[in-house]
């Protein structure tokens, strides 16, 4: 697609943009609402507020509320939100559809410190792995920038494609050899390779949360700058950007959203690639518009699709990593075939 | 015609064969016309019959649990068992004692030294399968017993090596305690839990359940409702949320072992956990830790034993 196409597809107006994000925000609130109300213990929605506001330490119902449903669903709502919203990033100052947030080495980041942490500190509890994880991604994300970066041109996205995928075997190698060595640290690092919302304590989410918010709350403030970057580098020159500061700036903050996504659930595939994609099919290129839109579709998918895996599998715990993409792609082609179809019906 | 094979082939096919190399069948069954020592036959035989040795002098078990603690309770002569990976520190220091080798982990055992060892007879659980059975039988004659229940299991692994009155004497020994302690039990029911890394597990009161819990009935201990078996299911793996049908007035739980859940930080985790400080058992100060070699690597009468000194612990009726 061309930049003129693109700014002729990002036109649409403001209110429709509007009307989509408050659609998925209803969305939601819905999925939250059913995601809490399913387990083993029947819990009324009147007794979901009470629990919430006026707990009672002796209920069963508000120990399992608190304890177990709240922090799950606020596991999903920030690893769904945080990784499309990286991904969304990622897409545009990269110019590359097909880039997700492990595209920057945070997966294999995440995986390696966590092994290292189960070798080297024994007995370290999920919540202070998160720790762990989120700096494992960071530094995993810094290595890939520097070499992404080196040369002339700086960060290319295909330079930056090509040292992900290089450094992520690397480390992926390095993991490896951790696990051959020490197979205690396999049931540890299992949580860090399909990506789970269950049993996160709610420690883990707190640790995460505050991350995660900044990293949304930067790409938001930076959402003019960032439309602009994803015209491609030549446009963004010409207008007056500068192209290495502003991608170094996106890194970051797609290292705080991706990073601690994945340090809380673990990577979730697919919703970082499909939930972008999707917003930009609804609401255009607008980065102001795109990125609440992919956020809210994002935390939408991931809460719907371990909820859907609840109810429908009881008793069996999928990881909504597994599910997801079994769930979303479907949905995901069903809705780009509508798009196209009507997009062609309008063409002829 | 036969066609022509140089001796080094026939030598590489032979070996080939010792180590189960070459895809094989299991061997025919035996029948008592052409048997000159033991006939071990049954419906828990896999395979049917087997004929094996009068007073076999070099015996080789393939599962560190029932067949190595029975095998030394009946004071057989073992010469191999796979002793890596076992967490029932005290069967394997027995073993050791009782000068038998490992032959590696129970789900990788290295054939080059169970050939090595030379056994006269082979022994293991019948879960090994067909393949283990034929790769097994190349080297020497292989009783697998698929018996579930551990007094089967000990009756016919002592009538296949001629110990059929030692075992009958230690199992009597076993019954008269447990009954003994049946009427000193309390009536109240009793959860059991095992906490592994990954997830919680229930063993449910059946007649199909596995050894410890089999002692438990015998002992006459009461589990719970959402303990108990309603159909063929011998396992339960509940969630944080279904733990709460632990409703037990005495809670023995159960870490470690195959797994670190006792080291890595998950039993810490756990006993922190909300949900588990509000149950009846862990309330009352009545949840105790048992040990994962007792509950989970169950070998036989010694086995049993720690499983009813836990009763006599834990378990009794306030006097």
């Amino acid at each position: 697609m061309t930049a003129a196409g693109r700014a002729s597809s990002g036109g649409r107006s403001r209110a429709g943009g509007a009307a989509v994000a408050a659609g998925l925000a209803l969305l939601l609130a819905l999925a939250a609402l059913w995601s809490l109300r399913i387990g083993a213990t029947e819990i009324p929605t009147r007794t979901l507020f009470a629990a919430v506001f006026s707990p009672d330490p002796d209920a069963h119902a508000h120990a399992v509320l608190r304890a177990v449903r709240l922090p799950r669903l606020l596991t999903g709502l920030i690893a769904g939100g945080a990784l499309a919203a990286a991904g969304a990033i990622m897409q545009a100052a990269t110019g590359n559809p097909l880039a997700s947030p492990g595209l920057l080495g945070i997966n294999a980041g995440a995986a390696f410190a966590v092994v290292c942490a189960s070798i080297l500190a024994p007995g370290a509890a999920m919540g202070t792995l998160v720790g762990w994880a989120f700096a494992g991604a960071a530094m995993a994300a810094a290595a890939v920038y520097a070499a992404g970066s080196a040369g002339r041109g700086g960060a290319t996205s295909a330079k930056l494609a090509l040292a992900g995928a290089i450094l992520s075997a690397f480390i992926g190698s390095l993991t490896a050899a951790a696990l051959i060595f020490d197979t205690g640290s396999l049931d540890a690092v299992r949580a860090w390779t399909v990506g789970s919302v269950e049993g996160r304590s709610p420690q883990a989410v707190a640790a995460a949360a505050p991350w995660a918010a900044a990293g949304l709350a930067a790409a938001l403030i930076f959402s003019r700058q960032v439309t602009t970057l994803s015209l491609g580098a030549e446009v963004a020159r010409q207008v007056g950007q500068n192209v290495l500061l502003w991608r170094a700036l996106c890194a970051v903050a797609v290292v705080m959203l991706a990073g601690s996504a994945v340090a809380l659930a673990g990577p979730i595939g697919f919703v970082g690639l499909m939930a972008p994609h999707a917003a930009r099919l609804a609401v255009g290129t607008d980065f102001a518009r795109l990125l609440p839109v992919a956020a809210l579709g994002g935390a939408a998918l991931v809460v719907g699709a371990d909820a859907a895996l609840r109810a429908g599998l009881p008793g069996r715990d999928v990881p909504v990593g597994v599910g997801m993409a079994l769930l979303g792609a479907p949905a995901f082609i069903w809705f780009v075939r509508g798009r196209a179809g009507r997009r062609a019906g309008a063409a002829a | 015609m036969r066609r022509p094979r140089s001796a080094a082939a026939l030598a590489l096919s032979a070996l080939a064969a010792a180590f189960g190399l070459a895809p094989g069948l299991a061997p025919a069954p035996a029948s008592a016309a052409d048997c000159d020592g033991r006939l071990v036959e049954g419906p828990m035989i896999l395979g049917g019959p087997v004929c094996v040795p009068v007073d076999p002098q070099r015996i080789l078990v393939l599962d560190p649990t029932f067949s190595l603690g029975m095998g030394l309770e009946l004071g057989l002569p073992l010469v191999g068992a796979p002793l890596v990976g076992m967490s029932d520190d005290a069967l394997r220091a027995r073993a050791e004692a009782a000068g038998v080798e490992s032959i590696g982990a129970f789900v990788e055992p290295s054939l080059e030294t169970v050939a090595a060892l030379q056994p006269d007879l082979i022994l293991g659980a019948g879960m090994l399968g067909e393949t283990a059975l034929a790769m097994a039988s190349r080297i020497a004659p292989t009783v697998l017993i698929g018996a579930e229940n551990w007094k089967d299991y000990y009756r016919i692994l002592a009538r296949a090596t001629g110990r059929g009155a030692e075992a009958e004497a230690i199992l009597a020994e076993y019954e008269a305690r447990a009954q003994a302690l049946r009427a000193r039990v309390s009536r109240a029911p009793v959860s059991v839990l095992r906490i592994t890394t990954w997830d919680f597990q229930v063993y449910l009161d059946s007649p199909r359940a596995y050894g410890p819990f089999l002692v438990l009935r015998d002992a006459g201990v009461v589990r719970p409702p959402f303990e108990t078996a309603q159909g063929d299911e011998t396992l339960r793996r509940p969630d944080w949320e279904e733990l709460a049908g632990l409703s037990g007035e005495t809670l023995l739980y159960i870490v470690g072992g195959a797994n670190d859940s006792d080291t890595n930080g998950r039993l810490d985790e756990v006993l922190a956990h909300p949900l588990w400080r509000a149950l009846p058992a862990v309330k009352a100060g009545r949840a105790h830790r048992v040990d994962a070699g007792t509950w989970m690597e169950f070998s036989g009468a010694a086995s049993a034993h720690r499983v009813l000194d836990d009763v006599e612990r834990y378990l009794l009726a306030a006097e």
